[in-house]
């Protein structure tokens, strides 16, 4: 799962972030080293959305939240993931 | 590295700048600069602006390049061969030339792959070119050789055998195509968001 936005969804899903601590959360449960270009193209669209909401703050480095309605998609998109990883695991196991 | 990471983030549409490039540029002090990061800002500067100005005038240009491109890639290469005559006949203007030349070039086609230019006239002397473009090497100078003869008159630079061709469509319709492209594609663009504008003040 490399999709940018999804990661972000997933990385906001147990607390609030800046975009430095999302990066460094996203390399270390998925592995993928998002550069900032990318992470603010997925932050772009996830706000525009009305998935994440930004916080007050006064740094340069901005907290975000994840929103009711991005932690409805988030978990739609993993619902949807599963049935795909359970059945390739399977498959993988039988071939 | 830091100048020019800033610099990337200039790249980046008006409106998105105002939002997020102080905590862009945060995150890049963070991060580090480095290559890779500079060629990720790049791509996410040109992914905005695709998203802001809409992509219809990028894949015009991309259509109008690839048009171009086999336009000029279709274009046949053509070889030219070319003889300077001088006439002595003081009546010899290029139209006069030309009619002279009707009993060789028969058909439109060769009309178009022959030029007759005028080098110099003084002291009832003309001085002219005759040039000739074929497929074939052979062929282009045996007709320009044929297009001297008919005109008569001294032969100063006999055709000789072209050893190289050349398309007769100039590289500059692949540049051209993309640019037409982008205009074209630019133009739908605005007469679309006008209509949906128009359509939006006149909704009640």
């Amino acid at each position: 799962m490399t999709d940018p936005s999804l990661l972000v969804l997933s990385s906001l899903a147990d607390g609030d972030k800046h975009g430095y601590a999302m990066m460094t959360d996203i390399k270390a449960f998925a592995g993928v080293e998002l550069g900032p270009g990318t992470l603010y193209g997925a932050i772009t669209r996830l706000e525009q959305r009305g998935f994440i909401r930004a916080l007050a703050s006064d740094d340069r480095r901005r907290p975000y939240r994840l929103t009711p309605s991005g932690r409805e998609f988030l978990a739609e998109q993993l619902a949807a993931l599963e049935p795909i990883v359970r059945i390739g695991t399977r498959r993988l196991r039988h071939s | 590295m830091k100048w020019l990471m800033r610099r990337l983030v200039c790249l980046y549409p008006r409106w998105w700048r105002d939002r997020y490039a102080a905590e862009l540029e945060a995150l890049v002090e963070d991060a580090g600069p480095g290559w890779g990061a500079a060629f990720d800002l790049t791509k996410g500067a040109m992914t905005m602006h695709a998203r802001s100005r809409g992509t219809l005038p990028l894949v015009a240009a991309c259509a109008g390049l690839a048009i171009g491109v086999a336009v000029y890639l279709r274009a046949p290469e053509l070889y030219e061969s070319s003889a300077t005559i001088r006439v002595s006949a003081a009546s010899a203007t290029l139209d006069a030339l030309r009619d002279t030349l009707a009993g060789v070039v028969t058909t439109q086609a060769l009309r178009d792959a022959t030029a007759l230019t005028l080098i110099r006239s003084e002291g009832g002397v003309t001085t002219l070119r005759v040039s000739h473009w074929a497929r074939d090497a052979g062929e282009a100078q045996a007709m320009t050789a044929a297009l001297a003869a008919a005109i008569g008159g001294t032969v100063l630079e006999p055709p000789a055998r072209p050893t190289f061709a050349q398309r007769s469509t100039s590289a500059t319709a692949i540049p051209a195509g993309a640019v037409l492209g982008l205009v074209i594609g630019g133009a739908a663009m605005w007469l679309r968001r006008a209509a949906a504008s128009r359509r939006g003040s006149s909704a009640p």
